[in-house]
């Protein structure tokens, strides 16, 4: 089926040509994305309903978000792209966590009838598990009906302890870290291992689109990347973060060549100095949580990613993106501006900030 | 018995070494009162201070608190005996909408481990719940936590329902989450606000009068 986008074959390779260049750091302005829907808020209510993630015809998914894409407009480095949202961490589901949806409330959880001792909990990759294969056919049937137009992304697998939470609950893995550590650390290993399998599988098929690889967040390669997280390291120490965290970030980040990391509130800062020695680790995404200023107040932050050898993702306002070009300046920067503007309006914004960053100047 | 090993037992979150302990303490005649206030209650103090240092995380919390449960639990029947009250009665849960349960569950802990009386009704906790709470367990404190900007409100319309029910007068009310700022809690006419557990703990004891 064709698809009508505002979006063409010359606005695609200027996406790769501009995006390859700042992977290699030889772009001195941010990638800007600007777009005249959010990809991250629209339509969840709905997608999060029992109908929408496991019944609905592929084709008639897709129909809906082709309308999506067709009505939407691309500015600065933003580029059309199909994120399937079935809630953060869905590998919990593909290894068997009961998936439970609250569209209400635009969120999906996890949990597990066994709670059997850990030591009898094993986690593997079940290719006949109906979220991954309803994740699987919905990737696949993207990547088929629309080929070189549209970037299909990642599905939001998770991260290794926010999936094993979900199996023993985060109140008890809290305790496991300390009473059984060996067993996490084997369970985050089998989550690792069913991690890399999901994420090659779904590049396999992603690939055949040729528009490289994306994710939840406003990050593109014409490559491999991905958006990796860990939202449990939020409650442990540094010791913990290396013991149990760490080993699996850099197993991910070894079979991809932009990896990203979700850096999810001030919890976590602790663990920054850890990852930005992780050497296969390109990009570190700031997101400094509910209640907690704005990312362009976090200068000193900011600033350790850039000096630190990392890109940065953040998604920020028109005015929060010319501070940061201001105080720190765009290069490395992957700014999303959160702004809705007309096309006019966007160009005139990509004026000002090429004329206020400092990296350019 | 020396009741600094109870302590460091504590705080390292040994509860077999607590157990043991507790009942060592107990056959050398050491009152119940005595290791509540002398060993237990100071170790949690000192596992809060080392939290708010950021020696400590959640993990290290949890397993502290449950090792000061164990000793509570030998102690609770005795210290009943001896009419020995808890320094105050909360009532504490998540509001309407919001599942999260962590950091409720760690103010709750802590409280216990400050010699609170701990009343916890749950998440996603409704309006009505939270009133009925209030007025079928007259506690000191009501305890609302909240870990989105959306759920956040929810808080406010509790307040104006204990009101609204004759309540305010009767119980404080503190408010606390990691979105929830010290503004929005006076905004919304709390009494208190606190960013985490051990802050939550000092905070119960400046409304309600608790000294050390």
């Amino acid at each position: 089926m064709s698809i009508n986008l505002n979006f063409t074959d010359e606005d695609w390779q200027r996406i790769e040509r501009d995006w390859t260049a700042w992977w290699a750091g030889e772009l001195d302005r941010p990638m800007v994305m600007m777009e005249t829907f959010n990809p991250l808020i629209f339509g969840s209510k709905k997608i999060f309903s029992k109908d929408w993630m496991l019944e609905k015809p592929v084709d008639e998914v897709l129909d809906i978000f082709q309308e999506r894409l067709e009505d939407a407009h691309y500015f600065g480095d933003a580029w059309p792209k199909f994120f399937y949202n079935h809630g953060p961490g869905m590998g919990a589901g593909f290894l068997g966590a009961n998936v439970h949806s609250m569209p209400e409330q635009n969120t999906i959880w996890f949990d597990f009838e066994e709670q059997a001792p850990i030591e009898k909990l094993h986690l593997t990759y079940d290719p006949d598990n109906i979220w991954w294969q309803r994740i699987y056919n919905l990737t696949k049937g993207a990547v088929e009906r629309w080929g070189d137009k549209v970037a299909v992304a990642h599905t939001d697998i998770g991260g290794n302890l926010d999936i094993l939470a979900s199996f023993r609950t985060t109140n008890q893995l809290l305790y496991d870290v300390c009473d059984s550590q060996e067993e996490v650390v084997r369970l985050s290993n089998e989550i690792t291992a069913a991690w890399i399998r999901y994420y090659n599988e779904l590049y396999d098929v992603i690939k055949q689109g040729g528009r490289g690889t994306s994710n939840w967040a406003a990050v593109w390669s014409p490559q491999r990347t991905y958006m990796t997280q860990s939202d449990f390291c939020y409650m442990i120490s540094p010791e913990m973060f290396e013991k149990f965290v760490a080993p699996d970030l850099e197993a991910c980040y070894e079979i991809m060549d932009h990896g990203f990391y979700h850096l999810d509130g001030k919890g976590q800062i602790i663990h920054l100095d850890r990852l930005l020695e992780m050497e296969n680790l390109a990009g570190i995404q700031w997101i400094p949580g509910a209640g907690q200023p704005l990312p362009e107040e976090w200068t000193d932050l900011l600033k350790r990613i850039i000096e630190g050898g990392k890109r940065c993702q953040v998604y920020v306002t028109a005015e929060g993106a010319r501070k940061i070009v201001r105080e720190i300046g765009g290069k490395g920067f992957a700014l999303y501006v959160i702004n809705r503007m007309k096309p006019e309006e966007a160009a005139d914004f990509l004026k000002v900030l090429a004329a206020e960053d400092i990296s350019q100047h | 018995m020396d009741l600094n090993a109870i302590r460091t037992a504590v705080i390292e979150g040994n509860a077999l070494a607590v157990e043991n302990g507790v009942k060592e303490a107990l056959e050398a005649k050491i009152s119940a009162e005595s290791i509540l206030i002398e060993a237990l209650v100071p170790a949690m103090d000192e596992v809060g201070k080392r939290f708010e240092a950021g020696d400590f995380f959640v993990p290290e919390m949890l397993i502290a608190a449950r090792a000061m449960k164990t000793g509570i639990a030998l102690l609770r029947p005795l210290l009943a005996e001896l009419g020995v009250e808890p320094v105050g009665k909360v009532v504490i849960g998540t509001v309407k909408g919001d599942l999260h349960d962590i950091g409720k569950n760690l103010v709750g802990l802590m409280l216990e481990g400050a010699g609170f009386e701990v009343i916890d009704v749950g998440t996603d906790v409704s309006i009505e719940t939270f009133v009925e709470a209030v007025q079928r367990e007259e506690p000191h404190l009501l305890g609302m936590s909240a870990l989105l900007t959306t759920t956040m409100p929810s808080a406010a319309e509790v307040i104006k329902a204990l009101s609204d029910a004759g309540l305010r007068d009767k119980v404080k009310v503190l408010f606390g989450g990691a979105p929830v700022t010290e503004a929005f809690t006076e905004q919304i006419g709390a009494d208190g606000y606190a960013p985490d557990a051990a802050a939550a703990v000092t905070k119960a004891k400046d409304l309600l009068g608790v000294t050390n």
